[in-house]
C-alpha cells in the first residue's frame, strides 16, 4: 500500500520504469512467439507427411495466402463490417436493458421476487437455442439474430449489476442521502459508478456470449458475416478459406477481450482501490 | 455575521440565548441483535447551542454511536425527538453533514469532485460550486491534490478531504464519528490542531463522537460522558476552559482527560 507525503506529488505519477535487462522486459513476448514459430513448423510437419489430403488440413501459408486474398477482394472486410455492426446494436442494447435490468433487481423487492428467478433461470440456457424460436418469430433476417446475441448477453449483464448494487457498501448510501442524493441523483452520481467494476466484469461475460451467439446464428443465415463466410467455405470445400475466417475471428475476439475489457477492468479496480497497489 | 458572533461570545460565556442547534429530547432508541433486544440509548437529553463543540465520550457499546446517526438521520429514535434548529430531524441531509470514521469518499471522483457533489445536488451553479470547492480545499490544504483520486491519499488527507466535503455545504451541525480513530499519532496531533483552529474560527457547532478521553479534552468545548453501569444514558459532563489551539500532551489536557477517564470507569465495579 503507498501513500503520498504531503509534498511529494511525483508520487502520483508512476514512478519511472527501473532499468531492467533487454532480455527480461522482452520475454514474455519473445516466448510466445518462439512458441507460436513452433506450433506452425509442427503443423507444417504434419502437412508433409501427407496423412491428411491438403484439401482437409492446408499448410499454414495456403490459409495465410487465402486470408490474404480475402483481405485484397474485400470479402473478408465486408464480413467483419457487417458482423461488427450487429454486435454493436446488440451488445448497446443489451447493456442498456441488463444494466436497466439489473439496478431494478437489486432495488426493488419486488422486481426481485418477479424477473429476479428467471434471470437465474434462463441464464442456464445457451441462448442459441433461442434460435429456432427466434425464426419463426421473427422470420430469417436480421432481427432474429439480433435476439439471440440480446439473450446472449443481456443476462450476464444483468446478474453483474444485480451483485454490483447489492455489494455498494451501507457507508455508500448514508453519505449519498447525507449529501442530500435522492431519486434519479442518487442513481447517476453514485449508485451505477459505485457497482462500476461489477458492470464491467459483466459486460466482458456477455460481449463474450454475444459473440460467441453471433458467430453461431450467422452460420445458419445467408446474409453477410463471418459466420456464413465460414459456411460459404464449407459449402465450397475450401478448408483454407474456414481456417482463415477462424483467424480473423480469434483475433477480434483477442482484440475485445485483452485490449478494451482486460484494460477497462484493470483501471476500474484501480481507481476504485480494490486492486492490489505495486 | 457580527450577531452570529454575538452569539459565540455568549455562547461561550455560559449563556444560552439563541435556540440550540440540536437537542435530544429523552430520545430512547433500540436495537434487535443476534444476542436479542439491545437498548442503545435510554431517555437520554442533550442539547448543544450554537458554536458549542461537544464531545461525547464512551467505551464502545455505549450508545453515543446510535446518538450521532440519530442526529444524522440515519434512523428515527423510538420514544423522544432529535431536533434541529427548532425542527424534529426525519431524515438524512445536508444540514447535519457527517464526517466517518471509515474511508466515505467516493473513490470515482477527484477530491475536488467529492467536495462538489453535494452543492451540484444542492442546484447550486458550476461557477459557485467552484469557488466553494476551491476555497475549502485550500483551507484544508488539498488544493495541490484536488485533482487525486482517493486511492491517491493517505489515511490523513481523506479525513482533510471528509471535513471540507462536510464544510463546503455550511452545515448547521457538524456531526463527527471518530474521525480520527484509524490514523497513526503523528497524523492524529496534526489533525487536531488543524480542525481546530478551522472549526473554531468558522464557529461551527459540532457533535464529536470519540472512545478517547484525551481526544475530548483536546477538541470540545463540553465533554459528555456516557456509558458505565447503565448503557444509553449520560453519567455526567465537564465544560472545558483551556485555551485553544491545545495540545495534547499539555497538563490541562493531561488532568481534564483522567478526570473524565476516572467518571467512565467510576461505578463499573
Amino acid at each position: 500500500m503507498t501513500t503520498i507525503a504531503k509534498d511529494e506529488m511525483e508520487g502520483m505519477r508512476p514512478s519511472p520504469l527501473q532499468h531492467k535487462h533487454w532480455l527480461e522486459t522482452w520475454r514474455p513476448g519473445l516466448s510466445a512467439a518462439a512458441f507460436l514459430v513452433a506450433v506452425l513448423l509442427v503443423w507444417e510437419g504434419i502437412v508433409r507427411t501427407h496423412i491428411w489430403p491438403p484439401y482437409l488440413l492446408p499448410s499454414p501459408l495456403t490459409v495465410l495466402d487465402r486470408l490474404w486474398d480475402g483481405l485484397r477482394d474485400g470479402s473478408v472486410l465486408r464480413a467483419v463490417t457487417s458482423s461488427m455492426r450487429r454486435m454493436a446494436i446488440g451488445y448497446s442494447i443489451s447493456i442498456i436493458l441488463g444494466v436497466g435490468l439489473g439496478v431494478a433487481i437489486a432495488r426493488v423487492k419486488l422486481m426481485e421476487e418477479t424477473i429476479g428467478l428467471p434471470v437465474l433461470g434462463l441464464q442456464a440456457l445457451p441462448s442459441i437455442t433461442w434460435l429456432p424460436l427466434a425464426l419463426l418469430w421473427f422470420g430469417l433476417n436480421d432481427k432474429a439474430i439480433l435476439f439471440v446475441v440480446l439473450l446472449g448477453s443481456t443476462l450476464a449483464i444483468t446478474q453483474a449489476t444485480t451483485d454490483g448494487v447489492k455489494n455498494i457498501p451501507t457507508l455508500y448510501f448514508r453519505t449519498a442521502r447525507n449529501l442530500g442524493a435522492s431519486g434519479p441523483g442518487l442513481y447517476l452520481h453514485i449508485v451505477l459508478p459505485a457497482s462500476l467494476p461489477h458492470v464491467i466484469t459483466g459486460m466482458k461475460l456477455g460481449w463474450s456470449f454475444a459473440w460467441r451467439s453471433l458467430m453461431a446464428a450467422e452460420l445458419i443465415f445467408f446474409t453477410p458475416g463471418l459466420g456464413h463466410l465460414l459456411e460459404v467455405g464449407r459449402e465450397f470445400n475450401d478448408v483454407a478459406q474456414m481456417m482463415a475466417v477462424m483467424l480473423v475471428i480469434v483475433m477480434l475476439g483477442l482484440t475485445f477481450d485483452r485490449l478494451v475489457f482486460l484494460r477497462l477492468e484493470r483501471f476500474v479496480q484501480t481507481r476504485w482501490g480494490l486492486a492490489q497497489r505495486e | 455575521m457580527a450577531s452570529q458572533l454575538a452569539i459565540v461570545a455568549e455562547t461561550r460565556a455560559g449563556i444560552h440565548p439563541a435556540p440550540n442547534k440540536i437537542s435530544f429530547r429523552g430520545v430512547s432508541k433500540g436495537f434487535s441483535t443476534p444476542g436479542g433486544w439491545v437498548r442503545a440509548l435510554d431517555d437520554f437529553s442533550l442539547d448543544i447551542a450554537p458554536g458549542e463543540f461537544v464531545c461525547l465520550v464512551g467505551p464502545s457499546g455505549c450508545g453515543k454511536t446510535t446518538a450521532l446517526n440519530l442526529a444524522a438521520g440515519f434512523f428515527r429514535p423510538d420514544a423522544g425527538a432529535v431536533v434541529s434548529d427548532g425542527a424534529p430531524v426525519l431524515k438524512a441531509g445536508p444540514e447535519r453533514m457527517v464526517v466517518f470514521q471509515e474511508q466515505a469518499l467516493f473513490p470515482w471522483m477527484t477530491v475536488r469532485g467529492n467536495v462538489e457533489l453535494g452543492l451540484q445536488l444542492a442546484g447550486k451553479p458550476r461557477k459557485e460550486r467552484q469557488i466553494t470547492a476551491a476555497f475549502w480545499l485550500r483551507r484544508m490544504n488539498l488544493d495541490r491534490f484536488q485533482n487525486a483520486y482517493i486511492y491517491q491519499l493517505s489515511g490523513g488527507m481523506k479525513q482533510r478531504a471528509q471535513l471540507a466535503r462536510a464544510l463546503a455545504l455550511s452545515p448547521a451541525v457538524l456531526l463527527m464519528d471518530e474521525p480520527f480513530a484509524a490514523l497513526d499519532a503523528l497524523t492524529k496531533d496534526m489533525l487536531y490542531a488543524e480542525f481546530q483552529t478551522i472549526l473554531s474560527a468558522t464557529h461551527q457547532t459540532v457533535l464529536f463522537i470519540t472512545h478517547n478521553v484525551r481526544e475530548a479534552a483536546v477538541m470540545a468545548d463540553r465533554i459528555v460522558v456516557m456509558g458505565g453501569s447503565q448503557p444509553g444514558r449520560v453519567r455526567g459532563e465537564f465544560t472545558v476552559d483551556l485555551q485553544r489551539p491545545r495540545d495534547s500532551d499539555s497538563p490541562g489536557v493531561t488532568e481534564l482527560s483522567s478526570k473524565a477517564l476516572e467518571m467512565l470507569k467510576g461505578d463499573e465495579g
